[in-house]
C-alpha cells in the first residue's frame, strides 16, 4: 500500500464515526444523493481503493473514463458467464473506482484524507498525470494562495 | 494600486517571508520535556490548571509572538500609512487561515490550540507597540486576533478556502482548450480534498464546542449567570465558525455551478465536479446540524451565507427541493420577501420526476425559532406534499415528517408574535388545497404505519387541521389572502 495515500484524519474523527453509526442504523440513508455514505452495499468492508485498483490494474485516482474502459476490456476478456468468480471480483472494484463519490466516501468513512496522486506520464493520461499532483497545503503555501487572491 | 493596498500586500509578504520564524516560535514549545506527554493525551481540551513553571515559558512565548508581529507591521508602516482596522482584519484572516494549515510534528492533533492549552494562555488583549505601530493582539485557542479598537471576535477571522485554492482568480477561456481541461479536473479534485478537510475540522471543532457546552450544563445552580454568559460566548464562536465554513461552501458551489455550465464538458471532469457538488451538499447538512438537531440559533449573518449557497445550488439544479425549501424557510426567518409560487408551480405542474437531494426537514427545523405558527404549517404542508410526490418512496420519509412534529411540540417554538407583514407570500386558497393534499397523504400513511408512528401522524394531522379552521385547536386567526 502506498503510504502517501493513507493520511489519517484526527483522532476525534474515529469517535465521531462511531457516533454517526449509532445515529443512523445501517442501511438507512438520511440523504439520497450521497446515500453511498451510509449504505451497507458499499464495498468498504473488504475492499479498499488500493485493492480495487490492483484488481483492475489501474491507478486508484484514474479518471472515470479510464476505469470504464479498463473494465470493459476485462469484461471482454473474461465474459461474466464464463468467469463468474472473476466477475464477482472485478465488479465491486469497478463500482468503487468508477464513481468519484463512492471513492471519496470510502476515504471519508475510513477516516482518511483523500490525497489524489498519479504516477502516470502526460502521454499516458492527459487529464490526470504526475504533473497534476498537488501536495497537501502547508501554512506557507496557503499564505501565498491568499496573497495571490488579494493581488 | 493605491499606496494603502500596496503596503497591505507588503505586510502580507513580510508575514510569508518570516513565516518560518513564526513556526520556530511555535515549535519551541516542543522542546519542553512535558510536551510529548501532554500531546499524547490531548483531545482538544485543557484542564484549568497550568503548572507554575510553564508560566515562564508562556511569557517568553507571548513576548516572541509580539516581537514577530511588530516586525511584520513595521513593513507596513514603512509606507507611512496609518494602520486601518479593515487591513488588520484581512491580515488576521491570512494569519489564521495559515494556522489552520499548520500542524506540528506531522501530527494533525498538534495545532495552534494545543500550544495555547499547554501554556495556559488566557484570552486577554496584549499590547503590541513599537515606535511606529501600536495595536492590540488577542491570542485564544482559535487563533490570533488583531485590532486597534479592541474589537475581537471569539473566533478570529479566517479567509475563505476559495482564496487558498486559487479559484477566486481562476479564469477559464471557453471553449476549454487542451491545456485547461487538466487544470479544471485537478482543481475539482483539489476542492474535494480541501472540503473533506474542512468537514473534518468542522466535526472536530464542533465536538470541542459541544463538550464545553455539556460541562456548562452541569454547573451548579449558583453559577448560572456565569454559565449563561459562557454559553453565549460559545454560541458566538459557533456562529463565526459556521460562517467561515459556509462561506467556503458557497464559494465552492459557485465553482461547481460555473464548471457545470461549461458546454460539452468532458464526462470525466463532469463526474469530478458532480462529486464535489454532492460533497458540498453533505457538508452543508453537517454545518446545519447544530441548528436542526441541537436547537442552536444561527445568527442572520450565518443564514445569509446559507442563502448564498442556495442561490448557486439552484443555479445548477433549479428543481432541487432541498434548496427550494431551504430558500423559502431561511428567507422567511430572515424576513426577506419571497414568493412561494416557484415551489407551488413545480408541485402543481410536472410531477414525480424531480430529485430530493437532502433532508429538507433539517432546513425547516434549523430556522423554526424565527417562524410563526402559520409559516411553519405552510412549510410542513409543502414538505409532506413533496415527500408524497416522490418517485420512489423511502422508508426514512416518514422519519423526516416526524422530526417536524417534534418541533411543533417543543415549547417556545413559535415565540415569534404573529407577524403583521409576513414575507411569505402565497395564495390562501392554494394553501388550502395543498393543506388538504397533505392531510390526505398523512391519512394514507396512517393506514399503514406502525403503532409508535401512529400518534405522531395523528398529531401532525391535528396541527395541519388547526391551521385551516379558525375554530380548530391552536386558534390561528383566519387569514386574508396575502397576495
Amino acid at each position: 500500500m502506498n503510504k502517501a495515500n493513507l493520511e489519517p484524519r484526527r483522532k476525534a474523527a474515529v469517535d465521531i464515526k462511531l457516533l454517526r453509526l449509532e445515529l443512523f442504523p445501517r442501511g438507512r440513508t438520511p440523504c439520497e444523493e450521497i446515500s453511498h455514505e451510509w449504505s451497507p452495499a458499499q464495498p468498504t468492508e473488504n475492499l479498499s481503493p488500493e485493492a480495487a485498483a490492483a484488481l483492475l490494474r489501474i491507478e486508484i485516482w484514474a479518471p472515470q473514463s479510464v476505469v470504464r474502459e479498463r473494465y470493459r476490456k476485462l469484461q471482454m476478456r473474461y465474459p461474466p458467464e464464463q468467469f463468474p468468480e472473476r466477475h464477482t471480483q472485478l465488479r465491486p472494484a469497478f463500482e468503487l473506482l468508477s464513481e468519484p463519490v463512492v471513492r471519496l466516501n470510502w476515504y471519508w468513512q475510513s477516516g482518511l484524507i483523500p490525497i489524489m496522486t498519479s504516477t502516470a506520464s502526460k502521454d499516458e493520461c492527459s487529464l490526470w498525470n504526475q504533473e497534476m499532483n498537488q501536495e497537501p497545503f502547508d501554512a506557507q503555501k496557503a499564505l501565498s494562495g491568499i496573497i495571490n487572491s488579494f493581488l | 494600486m493605491s499606496s494603502e493596498n500596496f503596503s497591505e500586500i507588503e505586510a502580507l509578504y513580510a508575514l510569508q517571508r518570516n513565516w518560518p520564524k513564526f513556526e520556530d516560535i511555535l515549535n519551541s514549545v516542543v522542546e519542553n520535556d512535558e510536551f510529548r506527554g501532554f500531546l499524547e493525551s490531548y483531545r482538544g481540551h485543557h484542564d484549568n490548571s497550568t503548572p507554575e513553571h510553564r508560566l515562564t515559558l508562556r511569557n517568553i512565548f507571548l513576548a516572541e509572538l509580539k516581537n514577530f508581529y511588530c516586525d511584520c507591521f513595521s513593513q507596513y508602516s514603512r509606507f507611512r500609512v496609518p494602520l486601518s482596522e479593515s487591513f488588520l482584519k484581512d491580515f488576521e484572516s491570512a494569519v489564521n487561515t495559515a494556522l489552520y494549515y499548520w500542524h506540528g510534528l506531522g501530527d494533525r492533533n498538534f495545532q495552534f490550540r494545543t500550544i495555547v492549552h499547554f501554556l495556559g494562555i488566557s484570552p486577554e488583549p496584549l499590547q503590541v507597540s513599537s515606535d511606529t505601530t501600536s495595536l492590540s493582539m488577542l491570542v485564544n485557542e482559535w487563533g490570533i486576533g488583531f485590532s486597534q479598537e479592541q474589537s475581537f471576535f471569539e473566533f478570529p477571522r479566517r479567509a475563505s478556502l476559495a482564496r487558498v485554492c486559487g479559484i477566486t482568480s481562476l479564469k477559464l477561456k471557453l471553449p476549454l482548450d487542451e491545456n485547461e481541461k487538466p487544470v479544471l479536473f485537478a482543481t475539482a479534485r483539489l476542492l474535494q480534498r480541501e472540503f473533506c478537510l474542512l468537514i473534518d475540522e468542522w466535526e472536530h471543532c464542533n465536538s470541542i464546542l459541544a463538550v464545553k457546552q455539556f460541562a456548562l450544563r452541569k454547573m451548579p445552580q449558583g453559577e448560572l449567570s456565569l454559565a449563561h454568559s459562557k454559553m453565549q460566548e460559545i454560541s458566538r464562536t459557533r456562529d463565526e465558525f459556521a460562517k467561515w465554513c459556509l462561506s467556503t461552501a458557497a464559494d465552492f458551489q459557485l465553482f461547481v455551478s460555473r464548471a457545470i455550465a461549461i458546454p460539452s464538458l468532458d464526462s470525466d471532469i463532469k463526474a469530478e465536479v458532480k462529486a464535489l457538488n454532492a460533497l458540498v451538499l453533505s457538508g452543508l447538512q453537517k454545518f446545519l446540524l447544530p441548528a436542526s438537531v441541537s436547537r442552536h440559533v444561527y445568527s442572520s449573518d450565518v443564514l445569509s451565507e446559507v442563502m448564498r449557497w442556495v442561490g448557486f445550488r439552484l443555479g445548477t439544479e433549479p428543481e432541487d427541493m432541498f434548496a427550494l425549501i431551504s430558500e423559502l424557510a431561511f428567507s422567511t426567518a430572515l424576513n426577506k420577501g419571497i414568493d412561494a409560487a416557484k415551489i407551488l408551480h413545480i408541485l402543481n405542474g410536472k410531477s414525480f420526476d424531480w430529485i430530493l437531494s437532502a433532508d429538507p426537514s433539517a432546513a425547516i427545523k434549523s430556522v423554526c425559532w424565527g417562524l410563526t405558527r402559520f409559516e411553519h404549517c405552510f412549510l410542513t404542508v409543502l414538505l409532506i406534499v413533496i415527500i408524497d410526490q416522490k418517485v420512489t418512496p423511502h422508508h426514512l420519509d416518514s422519519h423526516w415528517i416526524h422530526t417536524i412534529a417534534s418541533v411543533v411540540e417543543m415549547p417556545g417554538t413559535f415565540s415569534v408574535p404573529e407577524k403583521t407583514d409576513s414575507t411569505l407570500q402565497c395564495d390562501l386558497e392554494q394553501f388550502g388545497l395543498f393543506n388538504s393534499r397533505a392531510i390526505a397523504a398523512i391519512e394514507k400513511s396512517l393506514a399503514n404505519s406502525r403503532d409508535d408512528a401512529l400518534k405522531t401522524s395523528q398529531f401532525i394531522k391535528e396541527f395541519l387541521l388547526s391551521e385551516i379552521s379558525p375554530q380548530g385547536e391552536g386558534g390561528a386567526p383566519h387569514r386574508e389572502p396575502l397576495k
